[in-house]
């Protein structure tokens, strides 16, 4: 029996087989088709079947995992959305928590808010702190609001009402109306996908989960009927952001919950390294294209945070989330994160990553920033020959020639550029490292240290 | 700005790079500390402080993401301390200082520093200024609105030593506890303030272990003489000339009565010099602020001019001059009263502001709603009790050259503080909010980019046993437009009681006695407009009427659009 695994990450897509009653693996890698990721996925099924003996007949377990969330979100993929919530409080999405992270910039502004106001709709009704009914719901409020809804064309609508973590029977109540003058929409509640306090919190979260369903719901249809026509007939699970799996059909229902879908795999596979030697407290280091995830495990668990930021940085306040997820510190620092001077002439590496497209600039894609990956190749650290199971030459000539603007400027060689940017990015690596474990309150002396991601061991050694 | 002695020692720059990331990671952990740790919600919930590590002669190294007015504090505050000590400071000491008059803000504001040794050299000092919700005083959370003298406005820590060899005097822990209202959430943001420290002496040890005492010092020199390289170029560029602005405090809490404040800029080679001479004196009320605070406050705007997005250090202010004879509004002497400090800082950030915005438009937005406009509300819980609920309010900001302005966010005073959850407040606080949304009907500064949108905060007493003072300037002279685009609007209170049949309006009230089903609405103001109003493009006008922000008829009046030029826009 044949256990089936895919990520999509955001430079390359891999597939794993592993046969139980054999132990043989099959790998297959390609890269990430972003207009539509199940081409990839199907790709690297195709891939595996050609190089081995692949029965998909024989598969009997099949997880797919990746940025399938995070993407439609960052990318805008999603539909058009309603908002639905208590009269006097449509404009909580938009206004966030009103921070200022960009401290010295007089033009900075709140991200844009994934609902414009038009379709952020109230409705009379409130609980109290404590969960009393101080206004009852009005039901042909509801039936206004669908009205509305239903001329401006809208493909899914969250609704949210404070309070509802302590009693969600208003939310319930004007769903089932909603759903029930409005076919076709798919119609949510914040209750249905967190019960935590904090009303921007909760209703970003559930803006976000409708948002996407209609898109991700399609997506795994699709996926699944892609699936059974390649012969592969068994349960189809999706990783989730707290490191299990969910069915398609119950994610099709909270697809919010795969937002950190791709790195929760990661960590979920350090779980059971460290069980398997032995050693029930683990650091974990999974490193890609384009980011570096560092997470914790203690006594065989990860850690589980309630909270998620998506696009968080120095700069940004992001969009908050409230999904379980594992807890990640992620860091812009990967196989292409992009290194660069600026003009006070201090070296950095990243965030900005050259992706899979163009890639680095030894892939020949037509990259011309250097990167960590071409650092690694410049130094000798990497085999411009047999690079993905020899699928790929890699380019040392014009990887060596992207550092020369960097060793000019730092007056020496190409080697030491290269050498430097290495130092930079270990450095950024270890500064995250330590957030989830001495800032946590964990000492690292006490972990072993396992490492994922195309380009994790290339960098921990 | 003083500058350290060149250090013998020079670093490669892969080092100074290195060690710049783990001075900033290291000023994020205590953030984080802060955050999960403290126990005022206006701390943990609001996030009001900051973190920051300096030099041994009190040069910032770097600042955690926070309030801006603090972080410009820090040199003023840790050199008044090593001044006052001098020699007597050994490993193990902590520090605590709340005193306007020696670098502070206000008394709220209680800073925990720590010198950080490594192997008995002093390497540098750890500070965390964090805003306790009372502090004693007249007043419940401290801040009496009319306050007159320094001594209604609480207890004040002048630079005192709290611990020796990391144990804390418990003489002086016990007369704070007695001076406070709610000694609890006293002692545990003082307890949280020096976790954070402790961790930062723990990190800074840590890379001299690992680095050498001797390049740790030399990257904080580097740090520093880079970010001035930098500083000087930009202010090189800039053309020399005098540069004027002026400005109105609305009242100072005791009287309504502007207060005019001015501002000379001087720019001469890479130097600036900006001169305060001719501002309003002292005043009677506590929106005065200290040298301190207006030095922070001009730096704040000064950064924003010289590199927004790099991290804040003292080398970027090395150009930078601020002068202001004693016993003005920016620079007061004790007896006088400095609890609403802010109020009157931001005035003299703002007067930099538009002073220097002519000479790199780019950068600079219209005017904003300024003010913090706070407002307390205390009384008594369902079990007796004593709540002090105190918040910041966001407000619009103005337009710039190339787009409309923000909405909703906080004040230039404040940076990376948050508002406070509604269901937060009500699960503890005897009120219900009725309304927190954008303040359409106070509408923005029109133009060709209009300002963005203030805030309604509209809260429902439940209690008979509250009150609210408050305290809010910018409430009769609107926020500058620039270029032609209109003025914004002002910052108010509204209180509709269950009584009476029509709502009062105040800005600056000391005591105003609450019942149930009292109304009480915050009211932020929309920042100025950028360009003329008949420029601005039709696509824009409709998004607004789309989106609810203004009707057709307004449209007409504010942008002389007609119904049928809105259809032709339309097709």
């Amino acid at each position: 029996m044949v256990r089936l695994a895919t990520d999509v990450g955001g430079t390359f897509t891999d597939l794993i087989a592993y046969d139980e009653e054999t132990g043989q693996i099959t790998f297959a890698k390609t890269l990430t088709t972003t207009e539509d990721q199940s081409v990839g996925v199907l790709n690297t099924i195709s891939d595996a079947c050609e190089t081995s003996s692949l029965d998909l007949a024989a598969v009997d377990f099949f997880v797919h995992g990746g940025t399938t969330v995070i993407n439609a979100i960052t990318e805008w993929k999603g539909v058009k959305t309603a908002l639905v919530t208590t009269r006097g409080f449509r404009d909580v999405l938009e206004i966030g928590r009103g921070n200022r992270p960009d401290l010295y910039n007089l033009k900075a502004k709140t991200p844009p808010p994934y609902i414009p106001r038009r379709y952020r709709l109230e409705v009379t009704e409130r609980l109290d702190g404590q969960g009393n009914i101080v206004t009852p719901l009005v039901e042909t409020e509801v039936a206004d609001v669908a009205d509305i809804c239903r001329d401006a064309g809208v493909e899914a609508i969250a609704v949210v009402f404070l309070h509802s973590y302590i009693d969600d029977r208003h939310e319930v109540r004007c769903a089932d109306l909603l759903r029930s003058l409005l076919p076709g929409v798919m119609v949510s509640t914040s209750s249905q996908i967190s019960q935590q306090w904090r009303e921007y919190e909760r209703t970003s979260t559930a803006v976000l989960n409708a948002y996407v369903q209609p898109v991700i719901d399609q997506y795994f249809r699709s996926l699944e009927s892609r699936l059974t026509e390649t012969g592969i007939d068994c349960p189809l699970y999706a990783m989730q952001s707290n490191g299990g799996v969910a069915t398609f059909e119950n994610v099709r229902l909270q697809p919010l919950t795969l937002v950190e879908s791709g790195p929760s795999g990661g960590i979920a596979g350090a779980v059971r390294i460290g069980q398997a030697i032995g050693a029930p407290d683990v650091l974990s280091l999974d490193v890609g294209g384009t980011t570096a995830k560092c997470s914790l495990i203690r006594n065989g668990r990860p850690q589980i945070a309630s909270e998620y930021k998506l696009e968080w940085s120095r700069f940004s306040p992001g969009y908050t989330v409230q999904v379980p997820v594992v807890d990640i510190v992620e860091i812009g620092a990967g196989g292409g994160s992009i290194a660069w001077m600026d003009e006070a002439g201090h070296l950095h590496v990243g965030p900005e990553s050259a992706g899979s497209t163009p890639g680095p600039v030894c892939y020949g894609r037509g990259g011309v920033s250097p990167t960590i990956t071409d650092a690694k190749l410049v130094i000798g650290i990497l085999d411009p020959e047999n690079f993905a199971n020899g699928q790929m030459a890699l380019d040392v000539a014009s990887a060596r020639i992207a550092f020369q603007p960097i060793a000019n400027a730092l007056k020496c060689s190409v080697e030491e550029a290269a050498s430097a940017v290495i130092s930079i990015a270990e450095a950024n690596m270890i500064n995250a490292l330590k957030l989830v474990t001495v800032q946590r309150g964990h000492d690292p002396r006490d972990l072993s240290l396992v490492v994922t991601g195309g380009a994790g061991p290339l960098l921990a050694a | 700005m003083s500058n350290s002695p060149e250090p013998i020692k020079k670093v490669d720059p892969v080092t100074v790079e290195i060690l710049t990331g783990k001075l900033l990671a290291t000023v994020d952990e205590m953030g984080i500390i802060m955050t999960k740790t403290s126990m005022s919600p206006i701390v943990y919930e609001v996030l009001d402080f900051a973190c920051g590590i300096c030099a041994p002669n009190g040069d910032l190294i770097a600042q955690s993401n926070g309030i801006t007015l603090f972080t410009g504090t820090f040199a003023s505050q840790v050199r008044t301390l090593t001044a006052r000590y001098e020699n007597d400071i050994a490993p193990g000491d902590i520090f605590i200082t709340n005193d306007p008059f020696s670098g502070g803000t206000h008394p709220n504001d209680v800073a925990v520093i720590r010198p950080i040794f490594f192997e008995e050299q002093l390497l540098a000092y750890a500070i965390t200024v964090a805003h306790w919700l009372d502090i004693g005083g007249a007043v419940p959370g401290s801040l009496p609105v009319d306050a007159t003298s320094l001594f209604q406005e609480g207890l004040r820590l002048p630079g005192v030593r709290i611990a020796r060899e990391d144990k804390l005097n418990s003489d002086l822990v016990r007369l704070i506890e007695e001076n406070v209202r709610m000694p609890e959430l006293a002692m545990g943001d003082l307890r949280a303030q020096i976790a954070t420290v402790r961790i930062a002496e723990r990190n800074l040890c840590d890379a001299a272990e690992k680095y050498g005492f001797e390049t740790v010092r030399a990257a904080f020199y580097e740090i520093n003489e880079s970010s001035s390289r930098s500083s000087r170029r930009v202010i090189a560029e800039l053309p020399d000339g005098v540069y004027k602005a002026q400005d109105t405090i609305d009242g100072d809490g005791v009287t309504d009565d502007p207060i005019p404040v001015c501002v000379r800029i001087t720019i001469a080679g890479d130097s600036m010099t900006a001169d305060f001479t001719g501002c309003s004196p002292t005043t009677a009320g506590p929106v005065n602020c200290t040298r301190g605070a207006l030095e922070s406050a001009v730096k704040t705007v000064f950064k924003a001019l010289v590199d927004p997005s790099a991290p804040s250090n003292e080398g970027w202010f090395a150009p930078l001059e601020v002068i202001a004879p004693e016993g003005t509004v920016f620079s007061a002497t004790k007896p006088a009263p400095t609890g609403w400090y802010y109020e009157g800082s931001v005035h003299a950030s703002e007067l930099v502001w538009r002073a220097l915005a002519p000479l790199k438009p780019e950068q600079f937005s219209a005017g904003s709603y300024t003010s913090l406009t706070v407002l307390y509300l205390t009384g008594k819980k369902a079990n007796g009790d004593l709540f002090v609920h105190i918040a910041p309010q966001h407000g619009g900001w103005g337009a710039t050259s190339d787009r409309d302005g923000a909405n909703a966010l906080i004040a230039l005073t404040d940076g990376d503080t948050y508002n406070h959850s509604v269901e937060l407040l009500e699960a503890k606080l005897p009120v219900l909010v009725r309304r927190y949304g954008f303040n359409i009907e106070g509408g923005v500064g029109a133009g060709r980019h209009r300002g963005g949108y203030g805030l309604i905060r509209e809260y429902e007493m439940r209690t008979d046993e509250a009150s609210f003072f408050c305290g809010i300037s910018r409430n009769s002279t609107p926020p500058w437009g620039m270029e032609g685009g209109a003025v914004g609007s002002c910052n108010f209170v509204e209180v509709q009681t269950a009584a009476d049949s029509t709502p009062s309006r105040v800005h600056h009230h000391p005591n105003w006695q609450l019942q149930k089903g009292d109304h009480v609405k915050v009211v932020t103001g929309g920042g100025g407009g950028w360009g003329a109003a008949e420029d601005r493009s039709i696509a824009d006008i409709q998004t607004d009427i789309a989106d609810g922000f203004m009707t057709p008829e307004e449209a007409f009046e504010t942008y002389g659009l007609s119904q049928t030029a809105l259809k032709m826009g339309e097709e």
